[in-house]
């Protein structure tokens, strides 16, 4: 944590009002469409059973196109799932890296992971430190054309540590801790929701995250902490 | 779309819903519950998407329609159902508060609740002890098929083994007529 920002990234910060608020908008907007797509879904099916020597290229690429869409609103509910209770359970570090590389797809391929995987299980919720690490390996994937990002943990005194290192070019605001607001972004094609969301999981679990922009790449340590089931009921409020 | 119905020519024939519309409707069995296709309840506020969930699962199953929870269980206490497909949100009782009351009454029905609302099950889900499968929506509707069969089977399994169970456990009488 940069001594010139303090609170933005420490353990117990607190959520911002635009994050709770962007939440709830994706609650909204996800709800809004789901049952249209739903129904979408349902026709298409109804489509292929009852011709289905018709169109069967046109009806497999509405089909991709619509688990693309359902992909995308996942991901989008991680920011108001991070808000809410985390669903804590028992699992060790090494899966929720699995789980974690296994959102990325191929882009996996261009993280080195150099993890010694913790011993012992977590009580976290699985799901959502799997998105926030793949939400920060894909920020350092997506920093330059190419670049490669390296992937450390640890568990120290019941914390599991993330280290994600790149070799891109990053544009960070100043201070940097902007970047943890919803829909802050310098890329063209982002909603800039990844980092709000790993800081929104971080707060979740009682941790942190820490950015540190550096000459030739950027640094970011994620670390959240097991939490027993008592303290998973008092999660961050229903946001 | 066409309306799937075996009730003699009179598809889609639900009172006070237009098509796409929310609002009341009477019940509606759709086909003739069969015990071999198993007998499912759809449960869901708007016509459109009881429509089509319906015209999924008709090739399968012996398929009713509820526009309500409460339309729901008073279809329940009149014509038994062995899987109930649910929408979360809707006027009156909740998908969720059916379950567990359908639950509560008819220990093996099956139970699917549908919805889009991700982070209110988040909160609530695990606080309630009854279980239930989760389609989340836009779900892939082959899975709805797989996931309803496999309610019919294990609720099947289940009451047979509580039958078993009942009758062995019954005392032997002595002698024989």
């Amino acid at each position: 944590m940069r001594d010139d920002n303090p609170g933005a990234g420490e353990p117990g910060a607190a959520l911002s009002d635009k994050t709770l608020i962007t939440a709830r908008a994706i609650v909204a907007v996800g709800h809004a469409l789901a049952g249209p797509l739903q129904a979408l879904a349902n026709r298409m099916f109804i489509l292929r059973r009852t011709a289905p020597q018709t169109n069967t290229a046109e009806l497999d690429a509405m089909e991709a196109e619509l688990g693309g869409v359902r992909r995308a609103l996942d991901r989008l509910a991680t920011l108001p799932h991070a808000c809410s209770a985390p669903q804590i359970e028992a699992c060790s570090a090494d899966a929720i890296i699995n789980e974690g590389l296994a959102e990325l797809g191929n882009d996996a391929a261009r993280v080195d992971v150099a993890v010694e995987p913790p011993p012992g299980l977590l009580s976290v919720d699985k799901r959502l430190v799997a998105s926030a690490l793949a939400e920060l390996l894909r920020n350092g994937l997506e920093s330059a054309p190419g670049a490669r990002v390296s992937l450390r943990a640890s568990t120290i005194e019941g914390e599991l540590h993330f280290t994600i290192e790149d070799n891109g070019v990053t544009a960070w605001p100043e201070p940097v801790e902007l970047a943890f607001e919803p829909l802050y972004t310098t890329k063209t094609r982002s909603l800039g929701l990844g980092l709000a969301i790993a800081h929104a999981v971080a707060v979740a679990h009682k941790g942190s995250i820490d950015v540190s922009p550096r000459p030739g790449g950027t640094l970011v340590r994620l670390t959240v902490a097991s939490l027993s089931p008592g303290l998973a009921a008092e999660g961050v409020g229903n946001g | 779309m066409r309306e799937h119905s075996n009730d003699g020519g009179q598809a889609g024939a639900e009172v006070g819903a237009e098509a796409g519309t929310r609002g009341a409707s009477e019940v509606k069995s759709t086909s003739a519950p069969d015990p071999d296709r198993g007998h499912v309840l759809i449960v869901d506020d708007e016509r459109s998407a009881r429509l089509t969930t319906e015209a999924v699962l008709l090739d399968d199953f012996s398929v009713s329609l509820a526009g309500s929870a409460e339309e729901a269980l008073a279809h329940i206490r009149r014509s038994p159902v062995e899987v109930i497909v649910t929408d979360l949100v809707m006027p009156g009782m909740n998908g969720l508060d059916l379950i567990v009351q359908v639950k509560k009454e008819w220990h093996f029905v099956h139970a699917v609740l549908v919805t889009g609302h991700r982070d209110y099950l988040n909160s609530r889900s695990s606080a309630l002890d009854v279980t239930f499968d989760l389609l989340l929506k836009p779900y892939n509707p082959s899975e709805l098929i797989q996931v309803v069969r496999r309610g019919i089977q294990v609720g099947r399994l289940t009451r047979a083994l509580s039958d078993l169970t009942r009758t062995s456990s019954k005392p032997i009488r002595e002698g024989r007529s």
